[in-house]
This record gives structure tokens, C-alpha cells and sequence, in this order.
């Protein structure tokens, strides 16, 4: 996909031209080495800064402004890649070749305003949103249990110990929460315009030097643009089983695997494949296995976290079939080792080149796409093709002894 | 055949009726994607009803339309539906609704096969006794698996106690017990009642030629014998007004409580297209709950309001059915407030424009993606009986003055409510 870059001083900017669409895609990223706590910080800040603007002190308020502009849409995303943090804005909105002229300008400033152009009041944010907002958070984090399956899937992240730094449970982000001030909230967020590294994504069909005035215009900040990622390397481990009980019908099982010294080849192509063949749609080994040949489940699928290194398996078993089933995945990972087929590989390069061939038909793909490129140095789409093709059935066999079982995670309900 | 063209979208559709009764949609895109569509207008709603070729009405069990669904990927000679088009690179899925059930595809390339495999997934049924008891561990554990959900038993329970007589009542995926009942012979009661092609809509958007595609769907089902098309005879509810229930508790292991709260409003008292009041509740609801609202400002102040407020509705049979819920420390009023805001049917002009741009600008935007450009044509016939076209043009001829006129002349007044607290 092409792109052009510029570079802004201490940001860099991106335009990606394609007139297919009648939207343009804003993409705002900020990123830079997490800490145990920024879950903490970003989570409650990514909510404050949606409820209100210096312009526009309610939601309602705010909320008709962007609906004058055809409703541009505004989500703060924060996820973890790897060792790094990053804090996202991510933004569609109409052309204005399908409204009125000069909305282009009136929507990204709107848009941008909610990050750079947040309601204050004496040095500090309202204090009635603030609170607001960290209570939202800490009840959140105290009634996670409340969706058994979410629950699970976030505590076999916390048993498998993925972030070399560390990080808070559920009652931890809770507390660190409630000991936070509006003036502390504040300084974290101003620290992201002193400490993070800057790249903003343009997609659509627009004016590169009008676009580049309006985003100089309201971008300000002294950003790290030297700034690497790095992904997390994964050591082996003796394997762990964590038992938490529930009043559900149903156990909800999660299984950790980790990907240990994965050459480059195999970190991007080949675990891939191995996980799609593993565990990613219907005729993966796991599905075939577990749910058609034993009727264990209704779901059962493996997710690839590659910044991490890691897999994990969820599924949702009677708590009389858990062990059967534990059973049956360790004995298709084993398989993994001696026995993929040709088909199995085939269906997941067909599908993955599919999948490359479809991101054009999509705006929002086609920035990821590029932030993909840019950010997580994921290779070109025709490099795509190239790299998974090459990939073999003795490739992801030989990967698959490098892949550890290192948490099995349930939570046991029909108590 | 006939190319009709959506007014200031861009788009044509070609459409064509089968000697067989199949409806065809079909609307070229400029994407690399296909996404093709069939679907059988038979959902989990329909529980009684006369099989094809018998003059006595059947009852079936609850979750049947959705049991079908799972069972039409077994074939014959075992072939493997699923893995044929997942070996050619496509996403494919069904689902079953109270009103549906689709099966469906999307992949930019091998057009003519998946198709073919789509066609033939809905074509040739096999059931078998070994084959649904299968199937019956399988669905136990998806229906376990929502039970586990407190939100989701919570909007089934408001929907139990909402209706009646209609069986919009039940799960879509039926209950534990009643799938147990459910054998190959009622499977094929219901397969050749509803799955002939008159039954069915195929809607294809996206990277297609339009009169090749439709040239080799006739001369797919022309090898096929549906010339006996079925006199659907489905059985009717006299549905009161009144919700069936008024409250109820149901205990979960959750910390604090959620609230459910589900209203009943009849739609035949009125004299306006049903796309126009349909359209006119959704601005309504829009005004007086969403973003904009007051309402919404302050249920966001409210440190009680774990989660705002949400709405959904649905048009079933005669009724709306509108739901809300949200999550909540103490209960308090909530219920109460829902129904003040719902029955203060002021709202200014300023607002029904401000939303009626947004609906506007989403139509407009409806024909930048090809899923979403499908599942409208289907939705569209479906509902209306008819692809409408001018959408866009109707959108635009919404007005003030009769959206206040059609909301005073809805009653939501019953409503049913369901608390879910800890044991």
C-alpha cells in the first residue's frame, strides 16, 4: 500500500491516497514503554477525554457539536504491543465532498480538540468528570467476575506473568485508581505530549498541503520520535494450573502457550500458520477434535498475540468434560509436531491472502494496514504473499516444539 | 430481470424472480470482496405450523430454526461444507434470528464455487439420528454458555415476560430440555415447509457480474426438481396488548444489580408507512436517550449508572418491542425514569434535524461496504416486501410535524421489568 511520509519535526505525519471511499480515516498514535500502572492512568483518561472538551463542558453538549459536523466519529483505544503502551484516537468522518465545503477542517478540529483541547479547570481536569470517571473504573474493575467468560480471559493473562515489568490485578488497578488525583490524572496526560512518540495516519481523498496545515495547526507537543518497541521475549517455564470457581452452568477454560526463540521467519509467518492450524477456524484441530468429534463445546479457538509471543486457548466446557478436554488439546499440540498436512497449510496461506487481497475494500483496514507497517515493522502486503507462501508443513512442525503449554486456566462453574 | 437503481447511492441492483420462486438481488460494487446471502424466511418464531404435503398443524420444540441451521452443514457423503470453503480462502457463517436464518460468504476471488457450495449447503439436507444427537451436546453448551451471561438472561427473561402467546418469547437457540426433543423427522418437517426457494432471498453484493451470476443460479436449480412450491400455513397468536409479566427477580453470582426493562408498544393504530414510524421511533429514541439527551447527561453524572443506558428495538408482528438496560449499584428509580422519559413526549424541531442529518449521512455511507449493503437489500425485501430504492428520498421527506404525530399516537405504557441481583 503506498504511502507518503512527512516528517513534521518531532512527529511523523503519513497520507494514504485512495478516493474508493466517501469517508477519511483519522489516526492518532502515541506510544512509548509501558509501566505497571498505565493501565491504570489510560484506561480512566481515554474515558474522561471523550465526556467533554474546553469548547464543550457536557456530553450532550459535545455530542451535538459533532453531530453539526455528520457525526465524526471519536474512540481512544489503549492496547499494549509488546513492552510498549500506546494511547489511540482513531477517527472516521464524511468527506466533505459528500457534505458541505470546509467540514474536513471543522471535523478534524473537532476531532483533535478531544486530545489536544481538553476541558480544564485551574491546572487540572473537572473535577465532577474526574471522579466520575474513576468510578466508572474501579467499579469495573471490582464486578469483572460479572462476565464469567471475560473474566476468564483476562485472568490467564494475569497467571501467565506476560509483561516482564509486571503489572496490577483487578484489585490492584483498583486501588492505585482511587488514590488518584485530577492533578496526577493531568500531568500523565500532559506527559504524553513530553514522553510519547508521535505518528498520525490520514486516509482518503483530500488535499496533501491543506491536510498538513490543518494537523500543524493542531498538533502541539515536544514528542520522542526516536523512540523503539520492542516485542517480549518468552522463556519456558513449569507449567501452571489455576482453578477459580464460579455459579455458572458452564467452565470457562483458557490455556497459555508460549513461543520461545522463534527465528524472525517464524515469528511472523510461520506462528501464524500454526496457529490457524492449531486452533483458528472450523477445521482447525482443535474444533475438529473437541467440539465435532467429541461434541465437548460450542467454541474453541486459539488467538495468536504475537508482540507477546504468546497463544491462548479459550473454550467453554461442561465441568465434567474439562479434563477430557485438556486432554485432547495436549494431544493435538503434540500432533503439531509430526503430523501437518499440506491442505491444513494451504487453507491458511489461501485465507491469509484473501485476507491481504480484502483490506483495500476497507478504509479502516487500509490505515491499519500502514500503521501495521510503520509501527510494528510488519512486512509490505506483496512481501506478505511472498513470506507465507514460502512457509511449510516442516516449518510450523518444527515451530511446534518450540511452543510451551505454560497455564491452564479454569474457572470452574455447575458447582 | 430487472436493474433498478438506488437513488443518490450510486448503485444498481439487479433483481429476478426464479420459476422456482427464488428471490435474486443482485448489486455490483466497486470492491474486491463478494459477499453473498441466502435466507430462508424462517426463524426460531415460527413453532407451529403445517408441514409441507400434511394438513395437520405440528408443534415443534423451541430452537428448532436453530438446530436446522447447525444441522444443514451435514452431508450425505460426509462432505465437509465448511472446510470446502475455508479451502478456498472464504469467510462463511449462518445465524439464526426469530424471523431468519442466513448462511453466508464473503472472498475476493473463486466467486462461482463458493457460490455453488452456498447453494448446495441449502439445498440437500441430511438428518440423521447419530448426526442430531450429536448436535445436541454442541448446542447444549452454546445455550449453557448463554444462560452463564447475565445480560443475555436478562434480555431473554424481559422478552419471556413481554409477550404472550408470540414465541418471540423463547430463545432463538431453544432451552436445554426442549432440544432433546427435536428428531430428524421434524428437521425434515421443516426443511421442506420452509427451505424451498420460494422462502428464500439470495442477495449478492459486491465484485459480481450481475447477469452471469444470475444465469448460473437458474442453471443450478434448474438441475434440481422444486417445481411443488408449499403453501406456508403458520399459525397465527392473538397477542393482548398487556406484557405478560410485570417484574421479575432472577439471582446471579454478579455484584451489583442489572436492569432490564422491555416495552410492549402496538403499531397497528397507526396510519403512516411502517418504514416511516419505524424510522420516526428510532429518531425518538435517538432524541430522547442517546447522546444528545438530557436523559443521557444525567444518568452520566449518576455514580449509581455503572453502565448508560443502552437501547435496541424491534418491529415483531404488530408490536415493537423497545429494550433498555444497564448496570447499577442500588436499583432506585431507574425503571421509573426509563418510563417518565419514554411518556415526556416533548422534543424540539432542532433535535429531529439534528439526528435526521446523521440518518442521511449514515445512508449515504451504507454503500461503502459490501456486508452492510447486503444485509440491507435483505433486510429491506424482507420487511417491506420490496427494496426500497428511494430510501434516501423517503429519509429526506421525514418531518417534524409527523414524527410528533406518530410518536403521540404510540402507547409505551407496558413494559415489563427484570432485575438481576446476587444470591
Amino acid at each position: 500500500m503506498d504511502y507518503i511520509k512527512k516528517e513534521m519535526g518531532n512527529y511523523n505525519l503519513y497520507f494514504i491516497k485512495t478516493t474508493k471511499f466517501k469517508t477519511i480515516n483519522l489516526f492518532v498514535n502515541l506510544k512509548r514503554q509501558s509501566t505497571k500502572e498505565d493501565e491504570v492512568y489510560c484506561s480512566i483518561l481515554r474515558r474522561l477525554l471523550t465526556y467533554a472538551t474546553d469548547d464543550y463542558h457536557t456530553i450532550d453538549e459535545l455530542s451535538r457539536a459533532g453531530m453539526a459536523l455528520y457525526g465524526p466519529s471519536v474512540r481512544f483505544t489503549v492496547p499494549r504491543f509488546g513492552m510498549d503502551r500506546s494511547f489511540i484516537l482513531n477517527s472516521s468522518f464524511v468527506n466533505e465532498k459528500y457534505t458541505e465545503e470546509g467540514m474536513n477542517e471543522k471535523s478534524i478540529n473537532y476531532v483533535l480538540s478531544h486530545l489536544w483541547n481538553p476541558y480544564i479547570v485551574d491546572g487540572a481536569f473537572d473535577e465532577e468528570i474526574f471522579s466520575l470517571c474513576v468510578h466508572e473504573y474501579v467499579e469495573k474493575m471490582r464486578n469483572i467476575k460479572d462476565d464469567p467468560e471475560g473474566y476468564a480471559a483476562e485472568r490467564i493473562w494475569e497467571e501467565m506473568d506476560i509483561y516482564p515489568i509486571g503489572e496490577l490485578n483487578f484489585s490492584e488497578c483498583a486501588d492505585f485508581a482511587l488514590t488518584l488525583t485530577k492533578e496526577d490524572l493531568y500531568e500523565y496526560y500532559l506527559s504524553l505530549f513530553e514522553k510519547d512518540c508521535l505518528d498520525i495516519f490520514v486516509t482518503g481523498d483530500f488535499d496533501y498541503d491543506e491536510m498538513t496545515r490543518i494537523i500543524e495547526e493542531n498538533v502541539k507537543g515536544n514528542f520522542n520520535p526516536s523512540y523503539k518497541s520492542r516485542e517480549i521475549k518468552q522463556r519456558p517455564r513449569k507449567e501452571k494450573k489455576i482453578i477459580d470457581y464460579s455459579d455458572t452452568e458452564q467452565s470457562k477454560l483458557s490455556i497459555g502457550l508460549r513461543y520461545v526463540d522463534l527465528t524472525e521467519f517464524e515469528r511472523k509467518y510461520v506462528s501464524l500458520v500454526y496457529n490457524s492450524v492449531l486452533g483458528g477456524g472450523w477445521n482447525s484441530k482443535l474444533n475438529m477434535v473437541v467440539r465435532e468429534e467429541n461434541s465437548l463445546c460450542y467454541y474453541i479457538y486459539a488467538q495468536r498475540k504475537i508482540p507477546f509471543n504468546i497463544s491462548i486457548i479459550n473454550s467453554g466446557i461442561d465441568k465434567n468434560d474439562v479434563d477430557k478436554a485438556i486432554e485432547l488439546i495436549r494431544q493435538q499440540m503434540e500432533l503439531m509436531k509430526i503430523d501437518v498436512s499440506e491442505s491444513d497449510i494451504q487453507r491458511v496461506k489461501d485465507t491469509y491472502n484473501n485476507a491481504l487481497t480484502q483490506i483495500e475494500d476497507n478504509q479502516g483496514s487500509i490505515t491499519d494496514n500502514v500503521v501495521s507497517e510503520v509501527l510494528a515493522d510488519t512486512d509490505s502486503i506483496e512481501e506478505r504473499r511472498i513470506n507465507m507462501n514460502k512457509v511449510t508443513c516442516e516449518d510450523v512442525m518444527n515451530m511446534a516444539s518450540k511452543v510451551y503449554l505454560d497455564t491452564i486456566y479454569l474457572l470452574k462453574g455447575g458447582e | 430481470m430487472e436493474k433498478k437503481t438506488y437513488n443518490n447511492l450510486e448503485l444498481d441492483v439487479y433483481e429476478e424472480v426464479l420459476d422456482n420462486g427464488l428471490h435474486m438481488f443482485v448489486c455490483p460494487m466497486d470492491r474486491n470482496e463478494v459477499f453473498a446471502k441466502i435466507t430462508t424466511l424462517y426463524g426460531s418464531s415460527i413453532l407451529e405450523f403445517k408441514p409441507h404435503g400434511k394438513d395437520e398443524f405440528i408443534e415443534i420444540p423451541k430452537g428448532t430454526a436453530h438446530f436446522l441451521e447447525h444441522k444443514m452443514f451435514a452431508k450425505k457423503d460426509g462432505e465437509d461444507i465448511m472446510n470446502k470453503f475455508q479451502q478456498n480462502g472464504a469467510s462463511n457463517n449462518a445465524f439464526t434470528s426469530s424471523h431468519v436464518t442466513s448462511y453466508y460468504f464473503s472472498a475476493p476471488n473463486k466467486f462461482f464455487e463458493n457460490l455453488e457450495n452456498l447453494l448446495h449447503l441449502v439445498t440437500e439436507p441430511y438428518y440423521t439420528d447419530e448426526n442430531v444427537l450429536k448436535e445436541q451436546g454442541i448446542i447444549d453448551q452454546e445455550i449453557k454458555a448463554g444462560f452463564d451471561d447475565p445480560e443475555q438472561s436478562a434480555y431473554y427473561t424481559t422478552l419471556f415476560n413481554t409477550f404472550s402467546k408470540l414465541p418471540y418469547r423463547y430463545p432463538v437457540a431453544g432451552y436445554t430440555n426442549s432440544i432433546k426433543d427435536i428428531t430428524p423427522e421434524i428437521l425434515y418437517d421443516c426443511y421442506n415447509t420452509f427451505y424451498h426457494p420460494s422462502n428464500m432471498v439470495l442477495t449478492i453484493t459486491g465484485n459480481v457480474d450481475a447477469l452471469e451470476t444470475i444465469k448460473f443460479v437458474k442453471e443450478f436449480y434448474a438441475k434440481l426438481d422444486y417445481k411443488n412450491m408449499p403453501q406456508i400455513e403458520v399459525k397465527e397468536y392473538d397477542e393482548p396488548r398487556e406484557v405478560f409479566k410485570e417484574e421479575e427477580i432472577m439471582y446471579k453470582d454478579i455484584s451489583n444489580y442489572i436492569l432490564e426493562n422491555g416495552y410492549k408498544v402496538y403499531l397497528k393504530d397507526i396510519d403512516v408507512d411502517l418504514l416511516k414510524v419505524l424510522q420516526y421511533v428510532e429518531m425518538y429514541l435517538a432524541i430522547k436517550f442517546g447522546s444528545i439527551s438530557k436523559f443521557n447527561q444525567e444518568c452520566f453524572e449518576d455514580k449509581n449508572i455503572l453502565t448508560p443506558i443502552r437501547y435496541m428495538f424491534d418491529n415483531k408482528d404488530d408490536y415493537l418491542y423497545i429494550d433498555f438496560d444497564t448496570k447499577v449499584i442500588e436499583k432506585k428509580d431507574i425503571f421509573e425514569r426509563i418510563y417518565n422519559n419514554i411518556n415526556d413526549k416533548e422534543f424540539s424541531k432542532e433535535d429531529f434535524d439534528l439526528i435526521l442529518k446523521n440518518i442521511l449521512r449514515a445512508t449515504i455511507l451504507m454503500s461503502e461496504n459490501v456486508g452492510r449493503m447486503n444485509n440491507s437489500i435483505d433486510y429491506q425485501f424482507r420487511k417491506y416486501g420490496r427494496v426500497v430504492y428511494d430510501i434516501y428520498d423517503v429519509y429526506k421527506s421525514l418531518n417534524y410535524e409527523e414524527c410528533v404525530k406518530v410518536i403521540n399516537a404510540l402507547d409505551f405504557t407496558h413494559n415489563t421489568r427484570t432485575i438481576v441481583t446476587k444470591k
